[in-house]
C-alpha cells in the first residue's frame, strides 16, 4: 500500500511540482487549494502525512494545523509546514501551532524528498516500491 | 542715646527749669539778704546819729546851764530844756531801734547816766536860782558836772563803736552776699546757657535725624511705587473695606485707573460670581467643609500659608474678559493676624492661545502618527505579500528546473542539461537578490529580528565551507579553515551567521584571483572572532569607508558571477550589529582583505 501525503496548497504550479517529485518517488499525493478543504480531505483520506503552505489565502497554515490537532481524527497525523516565510521565529511558530517539521522553500528537487521522507512515521513496512 | 526725641526734650526743658528756678530762688534769696542788709545798715547809720545826738544834746545843756549860772539869764536855759526831752525822745527811738543784746545793756547805762547829767545840770541849775551864783559855780568847780558829762561821752563812744562793729560786719555780709549772688546768677545763667545750647545742638540733631529718616521713608516708598508701577503683572492688594494697591500693571489688565477703585470697591467687581461660585464649590469638595461663594474663597488656601495661585476670568471695565494666573497671599500684620490679602494676577491670553495651538498641533502630530502608522503597517503587508509573490513563480522555476535536471521526466542531451542549468543558476541568482532586497528593507525598516539563542559555531562553519570549498577548488585557490579544538558556542542566530560568513568567504573567492583564502576564529574577553582574509585585490582606502553602505559596489566594473546586489556586507554588517556583533573591514590595496565578524561569546546560562 502506497503511503499517502496530503498537500494543501494554494499555488497550482508548487502543487504540481510536489506532486509529481513525490509521485515519482511511489507516494500518493491528494491535495487541496486552501484550509476547509485540507481540513475535509485530512478527514476523508487520512494521509499519512500533510505538507502545509503557511502562506494560504483565507484561513491561514497556523489556523488549519490548530484545526487538525485539536480533531481527535486527525490528531496523530504529523504535519509539515512549507513556507517560503523564512524568517527568524517561523520555525519556532509553526512548531508550537503543533507541526513536527518545517521545509523551506523554495523546493529543491535533490532534497526535497529525501527531507520529506526523514519526517515521515516508519509504519506500515513496504512503503517505497 | 536710647531716648526718644520728646524725652530728650521734655528733659532738656525740665532741667533748664529747674536751673531758672534755682537761680531765681537764690537771686531773690540774696537780694532779700542784701535788702535786709542795707536795712540793718540804714538802722546802724541811725543808731549812730541819735547816739551822737544824744551827746550833743547833752553838751548843749551844759552850755546852757554855764550859762545861765554865770548871767542867771533864764534865756540860756532854752538849750537844757529842749535838751531834756530830745534825749528822752531819741533814747526811745534808739530802744525800738537796737537788737543786739549787749547794745541793750548799753542803752539801760546810757539811760542812767543821761539821767544823771540832766539831773547834775538841773541841780545846778536850782542851787543857782536858790542860793546864787557862788553856789552853782562852787558846785561845778567841785567838778560835778564834768564827772558825769565824761562817763556820758564814755558810754556813747563804747555805743558808737560797737555799732560801727556791726556796721561793718553788716556791710562785710551784704558784700559777700552780693558777691555770692553774682556768682550764682552768672553760673546759673552759664549753666542753663550751656543747657540750652546742647538742647538746641540735640534738637538740630534729631531734626537732622528726622530729616534722613522722612528722606529714607519717602525713597523707599518711590522705590516700592517704582517696583509695583514697573511690574508688568497686576499687583493688588485690599480687604474687605476695599482695594488699597492697584498698579500700573492692574490698571492695563483691567481698564480700571487705581483712582476710581482704590478705597471705592472691592476686588468682587473684577470677578465672574458663577467662577466664584464654582471654586467655593470645588474647594467644599476638595476640604469637605462647606465655603460661601465670596472672595473669602482666594484666601481658604493662604491660611495654611501657601499662596493660591488658580487661573481665572477677569472683568475688565469695559465689560471684556481676560484669562490670567492669579497668586493671592495673605498679608499678615506684626501679630500675624491676616489684615488684608495681595494678589498678583498675569494675563495668560498668549499662553492659552499657544496652548490650543498645542493641542491643535498635537492632535495632528497623533493623527500624522497614526497615519504614518498605517502606511508602516501597509508597508509590512506589502513587503511580506512581495516575499511571497515574488518566489512563489521562483519556487516553480527553481523546482520544475530541478526536476528535469534529474531527468525525471526524461533523459536530456548535454546541450538541454547545459541549458537549464543556465535556468536554474539564473532563477537562483534571481532569488538571491530578492532575498537581498527584501533583508535591506527590513533591516531598515527595523523589522527583521534575530536569534540571540546560543550554538555551535563549528557546526556552521564547517556547513559554510563545506559550501563554497567547490567554488574555491574550481579557482585553484587554497581554502585554510582553522576551526577551533573545542566546539565553541556562541550567542547568535545560526542561520544569519552562517549568511554572513557565507557572503564574506564567497566575497573573498569572488576578488582573489590567486593565493588563498582563510579563516580562522579567535577568543577575545569578550567576544567570539572570525576572519576571513584572502590574497585577493584589497580595497582601495577611500572606498573602506563605503563599503558597508546599501546599493554599493566598491567597482562596478567587476564582473559578478553570484550576487550582485552590493548589498551582502551591507546586510552582513547589520546582522552583526542586530545579534550584538560588529563586522569590521581591513584592507591594503593589491595585497588582500580582511572582515572580521566579532560576536558576543556565550552569556550566563542561557534559559
Amino acid at each position: 500500500m502506497k503511503r499517502r501525503i496530503l498537500l494543501i496548497e494554494d499555488n497550482e504550479n508548487n502543487r504540481y511540482l510536489v506532486t509529481f517529485l513525490l509521485e515519482q518517488h511511489g507516494y500518493e499525493v491528494v491535495h487541496a487549494p486552501d484550509g476547509p478543504q485540507g481540513l475535509h480531505l485530512a478527514n476523508q483520506a487520512r494521509p499519512d502525512l500533510i505538507l502545509l503552505d503557511i502562506q494560504l489565502p483565507g484561513m491561514d497554515g497556523y489556523a488549519v494545523v490548530r484545526a487538525l490537532k485539536s480533531d481527535p481524527a486527525t490528531r496523530s497525523i504529523p504535519v509539515v509546514a512549507v513556507t517560503s516565510y523564512a524568517m527568524c521565529g517561523d520555525r519556532e511558530r509553526t512548531i508550537a501551532a503543533g507541526c513536527c517539521g518545517y521545509i523551506e522553500k523554495p523546493i529543491d528537487p535533490d532534497t526535497f524528498v529525501p527531507a520529506v521522507e526523514r519526517l515521515l512515521p516508519e509504519s506500515g513496512g513496504k512503503d517505497v516500491p | 542715646m536710647t531716648l526718644s526725641i520728646e524725652r530728650q526734650v521734655i528733659t532738656g526743658f525740665a532741667v533748664t527749669l529747674l536751673l531758672f528756678s534755682a537761680i531765681g530762688t537764690v537771686s531773690y534769696r540774696s537780694t532779700t539778704q542784701l535788702a535786709s542788709n542795707a536795712e540793718s545798715v540804714k538802722q546802724a547809720s541811725e543808731v549812730l546819729a541819735q547816739l551822737a545826738g544824744i551827746l550833743s544834746l547833752a553838751t548843749d545843756a551844759e552850755t546852757g546851764q554855764r550859762g545861765f549860772t554865770v548871767t542867771g539869764d533864764e534865756s540860756f536855759l532854752e538849750p537844757y530844756h529842749g535838751a531834756a526831752a530830745g534825749v528822752r525822745a531819741r533814747l526811745l527811738a534808739l530802744r525800738g531801734t537796737l537788737v543786739d543784746p549787749a547794745q541793750q545793756r548799753r542803752l539801760d547805762a546810757l539811760e542812767l547816766v543821761t539821767t544823771e547829767r540832766l539831773d547834775v545840770a538841773r541841780q545846778i541849775i536850782e542851787a543857782r536860782r536858790s542860793l546864787g551864783f557862788e553856789a552853782a559855780r562852787d558846785m561845778t568847780a567841785k567838778g560835778m558836772g564834768k564827772q558825769v558829762h565824761d562817763r556820758l561821752r564814755a558810754v556813747v563812744r563804747e555805743m558808737q563803736a560797737a555799732e560801727e562793729a556791726i556796721l561793718r560786719e553788716r556791710e562785710e555780709a551784704t558784700r559777700a552776699t552780693a558777691r555770692f549772688t553774682v556768682t550764682v546768677v552768672l553760673l546759673g545763667a552759664g549753666i542753663a546757657l550751656l543747657w540750652v545750647i546742647g538742647a538746641l545742638l540735640l534738637i538740630q540733631r534729631s531734626l537732622r535725624l528726622h530729616h534722613q529718616v522722612e528722606r529714607a521713608l519717602r525713597e523707599a516708598h518711590e522705590f516700592n511705587q517704582a517696583i509695583l508701577d514697573g511690574a508688568e503683572d497686576a499687583i493688588i492688594s485690599g480687604d474687605a473695606a476695599g482695594i488699597r494697591t492697584f498698579n500700573r500693571g492692574a490698571e492695563r489688565l483691567l481698564g480700571w485707573s487705581a483712582d476710581e477703585v482704590v478705597g471705592r470697591h472691592t476686588a468682587a467687581i473684577f470677578f465672574d460670581p458663577a467662577e466664584i461660585a464654582q471654586r467655593a464649590q470645588s474647594l467644599s469638595a476638595q476640604l469637605n467643609r462647606a465655603f460661601a461663594p465670596d472672595l473669602e474663597v482666594l484666601l481658604v488656601k493662604t491660611r495654611t500659608g501657601q499662596p493660591d495661585e488658580h487661573e481665572w476670568t477677569f472683568i475688565r471695565k469695559d465689560g471684556s474678559r481676560v484669562p490670567v494666573l492669579l497668586t493671592v497671599t495673605a498679608l499678615r500684620d506684626a501679630t500675624g493676624a491676616i489684615r488684608s490679602f495681595l494678589g498678583i494676577a498675569r494675563d495668560i491670553t498668549a499662553q492659552k492661545r499657544a496652548e490650543a495651538a498645542m493641542r491643535k498641533s498635537y492632535d495632528q502630530l497623533a493623527l500624522a502618527k497614526e497615519r504614518a502608522e498605517a502606511a508602516d503597517r501597509v508597508k509590512s503587508a506589502f513587503l511580506a505579500t512581495m516575499s511571497h509573490e515574488l518566489r512563489t513563480p521562483l519556487n516553480s522555476i527553481i523546482g520544475f528546473t530541478g526536476v528535469l535536471l534529474q531527468e525525471l521526466a526524461g533523459p536530456l542531451n548535454a546541450e538541454q542539461r547545459k541549458q537549464l542549468q543556465m535556468v536554474r543558476d539564473s532563477a537562483r541568482h534571481l532569488l538571491a537578490l530578492i532575498n537581498d532586497v527584501l533583508d535591506i528593507s527590513k533591516i531598515e525598516a527595523g523589522e527583521l529580528r534575530v536569534d540571540a539563542a546560543p550554538f555551535d559555531l563549528r557546526a556552521s562553519i564547517e556547513k559554510v565551507a563545506g559550501i563554497v570549498k567547490p567554488l574555491a577548488e574550481k579557482k585553484g585557490l587554497r581554502l585554510d579553515v582553522t576551526l577551533p579544538r573545542e566546539s565553541v558556542e556562541t550567542v547568535g542566530d545560526p542561520r544569519r551567521v552562517e549568511q554572513v560568513l557565507l557572503n564574506l568567504l564567497n566575497n573573498a573567492i569572488k576578488f582573489t584571483e590567486r593565493g588563498s583564502v582563510a579563516l580562522t576564529v579567535r577568543l577575545s574577553v569578550s567576544h567570539l572572532e572570525i576572519a576571513v582574509s584572502d590574497t585577493g585585490i584589497g580595497i582601495e582606502p577611500h572606498d573602506l569607508a563605503t563599503l558597508f553602505r546599501p546599493f554599493r559596489q566598491v567597482d562596478s566594473t567587476l564582473t559578478r558571477a553570484y550576487e550582485g546586489t552590493g548589498l551582502g556586507l551591507a546586510i552582513s554588517q547589520r546582522l552583526a550589529r542586530l545579534m550584538g556583533g560588529e563586522l569590521r573591514a581591513e584592507s591594503e590595496w593589491r595585497k588582500g582583505s580582511v572582515f572580521t565578524l566579532a560576536l558576543p561569546l556565550t552569556r550566563a546560562p542561557a534559559p
